[in-house]
């Protein structure tokens, strides 16, 4: 493995020779908005943070490609904390938790977010409806229309990435 | 014998990670049985990864469970999805129900479960879990049992109890029990835990415990067929375990070369009252097997098979001392 003074001297070079091109691709992305400087800059920290995945040959593809996980991440982030407030404006104000329970539960949603990213629907739900609601294999069969041996797989599928995430 | 003082964090390798998974899914079908159940103690032990994996899952498991599952529904679903609509509509029918205090995960009505158990002198009973997991309290014994929405924690308060785990994925709540020395946690297993004045004692008859300690942050494996005994700062290193420390769940104390000073103690918790025993003699040693639902009886077998004899103040103030002093 590269040494970290030679992969900060990479990054730096990505950064001095794409930033300003990168944060074009976001501001595109994005269709404006406050965001596009924050996502660029996140681009860069996560590849400081993971200096085995640098490969400079092609350095817009490989922007790229960490950036539209920067991106995903971002939406997905978004989409949670949407739904999250939605949730809290469903609930009678005197069930409404305290601020520090928000900011807990919220982290946890968007861990549990992010680690079922990229699965098929019937498979989360399969997982959720398991490990959350406890309900039975059948019972999962039957609500989403396939066979116990599928409910199966889908558990097995959605369980190895919640449980074992790859980072 | 091999006890994992601590546990390296490093990857666990994608085969094993699907096995427990695997593993996970087989114990929570329906038609799962003690034979399952064997067969995955058996896989749990098999390698020190096998275990790291289950308590990953078990720990991403209790995470998952500090959020009340309709709210988890209505923000994981994809959004403006019948699910999500569905779940929220749960979710203002609880609110509305349960009051305040259910969303911090102290309170979510349909999981929520508490009880306390006593027994008294020379009691005995049996009490079984909602997740059918099997608690013995031995005499004047007290246990606080607390099912909520994050965990399942038994607390021993006074005495001693033998376990016998449920089914602890059909209910994915990590369970724990817990003594003032510290906390344990159950790997599908058999085990007993008594409470002393300075220590706790736990002896594992299947599968495997951890033993965490109030003040330490590395948990000790106590594996079958072990005993240790652990205080709030330190685990001793574990032992054979003794069958014979099971006998009280046939109501007998069965004994090989105890001091007499420790067979009255053990004999003490059986009845209401003192009983002593004279220094004098403190050190008789004492084999045999002794009915503990009659202890008055077990005195008089004292009294004729050793130099000792029994005096009685009242039924509820017992001295034994040396014959014919």
């Amino acid at each position: 493995m590269a040494s970290v003074q030679s992969i900060h001297r990479t990054v730096d070079d990505l950064y001095s020779d794409h930033h300003g091109w990168l944060l074009g691709w976001m501001r595109r992305r994005l269709g404006g908005g406050p965001h596009a400087d924050d996502l660029a800059q996140d681009t860069f920290v996560r590849i400081l943070s993971k200096p085995e995945a640098i490969v400079v040959r092609e350095p817009r593809a490989f922007l790229t490609t960490i950036a539209q996980r920067v991106l995903a991440n971002h939406y997905r982030r978004q989409d949670v904390e949407r739904a999250w407030l939605e949730t809290l404006r469903a609930l009678p104000e005197s069930s409404v938790p305290s601020p520090e329970v928000q900011a807990m539960v919220l982290e946890t949603l968007l861990e549990i977010a992010r680690r079922l990213d990229g699965l098929p629907r019937p498979v989360r739900r399969a997982f959720l409806l398991s490990q959350l609601d406890g309900l039975g294999h059948a019972a999962i069969a039957t609500e989403l229309r396939v066979s116990v041996t599928t409910v199966k797989r889908y558990i097995v599928r959605a369980g190895q990435q919640c449980y074992f995430p790859e980072d | 014998m091999s006890s994992a003082a601590s546990e390296p964090t490093t990857r666990i390798a994608p085969a094993i990670a699907r096995q427990a998974v695997e593993w996970m899914v087989e114990l929570q079908s329906e038609g799962a049985g003690d034979a399952t159940r064997q067969a995955w103690e058996r896989w749990l032990h098999a390698h020190p990864d096998h275990l790291r994996a289950w308590h990953r899952i078990e720990a991403t498991n209790g995470r998952l469970h500090t959020v009340p599952a309709p709210l988890a529904h209505a923000v994981l679903s994809a959004p403006d999805s019948p699910g999500r609509r569905r779940a929220l509509k749960t979710l203002g029918l609880l609110a509305a129900v349960g009051g305040a205090g259910w969303i911090a995960g102290r309170r979510v009505p349909w999981q929520a479960w508490t009880a306390d158990e006593r027994t008294g002198p020379g009691e005995r009973r049996t009490v079984v879990l909602p997740d059918a997991t099997q608690v013995v309290l031995n005499t004047d014994s007290a246990i606080d049992v607390r099912f909520d929405s994050g965990r399942r924690t038994l607390r021993l308060v006074r005495g001693e109890v033998m376990v016998t785990t449920g089914h602890p994925l059909g209910d994915a709540r990590p369970f724990g029990i817990e003594t003032e020395h510290g906390r344990l946690r159950p790997l599908g297993t058999r085990f007993s835990v008594r409470l002393d004045d300075d220590a706790t004692r736990v002896a594992v008859y299947s599968g495997s415990v951890e033993v965490s300690t109030r003040e330490v942050v590395h948990p000790r494996i106590v594996l079958a067929g072990e005993r240790t005994r652990f205080t709030a700062s330190a685990v001793s290193p574990p032992v054979p375990a003794d069958e014979n420390d099971t006998a009280w769940l046939d109501g007998m104390l069965v004994v090989r070369d105890m001091p007499l000073d420790d067979f009255v103690a053990e004999l003490a918790r059986y009845r209401p009252g003192h009983v002593a025993c004279d220094p004098a003699v403190a050190g008789v040693l004492v084999s045999g097997t002794y009915p503990l639902a009659d202890t008055d009886r077990v005195l008089a077998i004292l009294e004729k098979s050793l130099p000792v004899a029994i005096h009685y103040r009242t039924r509820y103030w017992v001295r034994v001392v040396p014959r014919g002093a």
